[in-house]
């Protein structure tokens, strides 16, 4: 049941909530259920960044908007492929929101985050260990506000006009800049440091495993 | 990975400290509680000051009840409910720790929630203690709780549920045919009372027999109140509210009464006109009444030799007022005023705690100090935000990204100049916002204000006067020529009193809300302002000189 409205759009009953909650769980397992060679590190790897980067943003909820996590997302589709991207786009939010606030918007977050880590993986932000930075601002700063505005329609209900709409995205204009240039902030100084622990990580993983005989030099 | 751990594990340190007041001096400070609406009470047990929010209905924060240390201002803890349905005015109830037939129970606030939740917090970490469910139906508990010896009654949204202190095992439940809004309930010698939205005195024995005392067409929103002379209601009425004695109509008075406050055998009542006195002895009689418009918690300073009695102002200009009824009134004044219908809380040694709908909690330690009791317009000396430039860590934080830079740049490492300047323009940034956002949303709503809704067909001597449309089912009902009302409600009541029409309004944290007009509740109601809809309750939404408000069927 459909409780009340409220800027973030409806707050959800118990049911509805339930169904959110599997949509997003059911999403992170068909992202992470790929067999991969080493998938306990790999899970512990995606595990911690994860945890991080939800505690960063319940760290920095004092500061309206000021989301690390939107780089995040960048770099971790890029170093990581889509898959592993969204998956931590989607569980970051989650995580982070049952400490904020879980609710509606949590649906709008989470995949908002999630396109953001697709579009990370799509965009050749990180070469190797080396982040572009100069296309990643970019692209940081054109997520930020588009990140914003998919997760203002969270508010839109029925009877509310697009001139309202359009009104209430206007009057969020400053915090969409504020997002923005977080963004750049996180860029660079997170970014660099992200991307060359992944692909430390990460190439760790991709060493060729032993297999087969092999040959023994005796004395 | 060992990185990534630790950096695991430090932020989760940094996690682990809460909000801390903003100190202004040793003698006051102000927290501010960015989810919600303050709209009961603060509490003032021993050395924390324990308050609760009602929930703003912008972002994602839901209401909350925190504890301060009294002194500090330091959150001791907080108890969130994401459940709740932002409408949390049921007053916080602190109980001793004591023992009873069913048990022992610690020292505990308990707290009645929209979503029909008893939660027992304990006092000292705000622990669950136990929580119990009641029925929801829209909203669940908004009255006043009371003490019954070792149990609990609550007031709930259509009856009264009783619970034992110890373990929140419910031994009584009366369903009650009548719907309760801000329903709180009054423990006598062998009965509960309780009223509902139809003007109706439940008296439930504490056997859970019900009988019923019908006072009159209109809504009981507070805890009827016991005399020796008999029950007391103040009956809120479309047309303004009525105080009853029983079943005798006492006085005729304004809108939206205020949940009335007995001392001994004073009673003091409020309305959006005055401020009332009355003295039930074995009869009542009228003492005195002050022009003030408050709808809130009335609430008493106990004093060494006297009482003072203090009224919330539900206005844009806020504040609190003290003093008798029939007396001149003293104002207490804020830098945060706005509406408030949260009464002022006071501690043993002196301290009070005010919140309003700024959602902002202040505390003055030492309220002999006469200099902070002041009239008219006047704030807090401790709230000192425009008087003078004061260092905080943002200041400390840009001095150091200064130097930083300057030293970088003196070793020519342009990049790291580079990455701190980036650091340097967002923290600009987030210093400004807030006045760049206050700036931006007047302009955007000038914007918005464009679309006039004048209609050639009205006489010429409306223009330029305040115009009331009403799109009733039977017909659209027009009144213009009127003038000088501030906002909505105050238009829309003048307008529906010289038509004829009659208003049901509910009372919400966000100030009153139109339910029907002439009894047609349709599927709700809204209104526009020169033909644009309002971001706004009809209190907080103001209309100008040449306004067109337009009631309409949602």
């Amino acid at each position: 049941m459909v409780m009340t409205d409220g800027v973030h759009g409806p707050v959800l009953g118990p049911v509805e909530m339930l169904v959110v909650n599997v949509v997003l769980i059911t999403i992170c397992f068909f992202l992470l259920c790929r067999p991969t060679h080493s998938a306990k590190r790999e899970i512990l790897i995606l595990t911690s960044i994860t945890a991080a980067a939800a505690a960063s943003r319940i760290l920095l909820e004092p500061f309206p908007n000021v989301q690390p996590l939107t780089v995040m997302c960048l770099v971790m589709g890029a170093s990581l492929g889509a898959r592993r991207g969204m998956a931590f786009a989607v569980m970051a939010t989650m995580i982070s929101n049952a400490v904020l606030s879980h609710g509606w918007w949590t649906l709008f977050q989470a995949t908002g985050w999630a396109g953001v880590a697709f579009a990370g993986s799509r965009l050749n932000l990180v070469m190797q260990n080396e982040v572009a930075m100069k296309r990643l601002i970019i692209t940081a700063i054109f997520a930020s506000v588009l990140f914003d505005w998919w997760v203002s329609l969270s508010i839109y209900t029925v009877g509310m006009t697009i001139g309202e709409f359009g009104i209430y995205l206007l009057n969020g204009l400053p915090f969409d800049a504020l997002h923005a240039i977080a963004s750049i902030a996180s860029a660079v100084w997170i970014a660099p440091w992200l991307a060359n622990l992944l692909h430390e990580e990460t190439a760790e993983l991709a060493e060729p495993i032993a297999s087969g005989e092999s040959d023994v030099i005796t004395a | 990975m060992k990185r990534i751990l630790v950096a695991l594990c430090l932020l989760s340190c940094i996690l682990l400290p809460t909000s801390v007041a903003d100190e202004q001096s040793t003698d006051y400070w102000e927290v501010d509680l960015d989810n919600g609406y303050i709209s009961t009470k603060p509490l003032i047990v021993d050395s924390q000051v324990i308050v609760r929010t009602s929930g703003f209905w912008t972002g994602e924060d839901r209401p909350h009840v925190y504890a301060f240390d009294l002194y500090s201002g330091q959150e001791n803890w907080r108890f969130k409910n994401a459940a709740s349905t932002n409408h949390d005015m049921s007053p916080l109830m602190h109980v001793e720790a004591g023992n009873g037939t069913c048990g022992n129970w610690s020292e505990m606030i308990v707290i009645g929630w929209t979503d029909g939740k008893v939660t027992a917090l304990d006092i000292e970490d705000g622990s669950l203690i136990w929580s119990a469910q009641t029925e929801v139906v829209t909203w669940g508990i908004t009255g006043a709780m009371a003490l019954d010896g070792d149990d609990i009654v609550v007031p709930t949204r259509q009856g009264l549920s009783r619970y034992c202190l110890s373990d929140g095992t419910e031994n009584l439940r009366i369903d009650l045919p009548q719907l309760g809004w801000r329903n709180g309930v009054t423990v006598t010698g062998d009965s509960y009372l309780i009223g509902n939205e139809e003007g109706v005195v439940n008296i439930v024995s504490k056997s859970g027999d019900v009988t019923n005392i019908s006072i009159g067409d209109g809504m009981i929103r507070h805890a009827p109140i016991q005399t020796d002379a008999g029950i007391i209601t103040h009956l809120q009425k479309d047309t303004g509210s009525e105080i009853y004695l029983n079943e005798q109509l006492l006085s005729e008075e304004g809108y939206s009464p205020a949940i009335p406050y007995k001392l001994d055998n004073d009673i003091f009542f409020a309305t959006s006109e005055h401020v009332i006195w009355w003295k039930c002895d074995s009869n009542c009689t009228f003492q005195g009444k002050t022009d003030f418009h408050a709808n809130g918690e009335i609430t008493i300073q106990p004093n060494q030799n006297s009482t003072s009695i203090w009224y919330p102002r539900n206005t844009p200009e806020g504040g609190w007022a003290t003093g008798l009824p029939g007396q001149e009134l003293e104002m207490y004044t804020t830098s945060h005023d706005t509406y408030t219908t949260a009464g002022a809380g006071f501690g043993e040694s002196g301290e009070m705690a005010f919140g309003n709908d700024a959602g902002v909690l202040m505390v003055v330690l030492d309220s002999t100090d006469h200099a902070l009791i002041i009239d008219g317009k006047e704030e807090f000396e401790s709230d000192s935000e425009e008087s003078s430039f004061q260092v905080g860590p943002e200041h400390i934080v840009l001095v150091a990204l200064v130097i930083g830079m300057v030293v970088f740049r003196s070793r020519k490492d342009s990049a790291m100049v580079a990455k701190l300047g980036v650091l340097l323009v967002l923290v600009i940034s987030i210093i400004a916002l807030p006045s760049i956002s206050e700036v931006w949303s007047k302009e955007v709503n000038e914007l918005s204000d464009s679309p006039g809704d004048w209609d050639d067909d009205w006489p010429e001597e409306w223009k330029d006067t305040q115009v009331v449309v009403f799109e009733l089912p039977s017909g659209e009902v027009v009144i213009g020529g009127l003038e000088g009302h501030e906002n909505v409600e105050q238009l829309t009541d003048s307008a529906a009193i010289q038509l004829g029409i009659t208003i049901e309004k509910q009372t919400y944290s966000i100030g009153d809300m139109i339910v029907s007009f002439n009894g047609e509740e349709l599927d709700g109601w809204e209104f526009t302002i020169d033909g644009e809809r309002s971001q706004l309750g009809i209190s907080a939404s103001e209309v100008s000189e040449a306004s067109v408000v337009r009631w309409s069927p949602a």
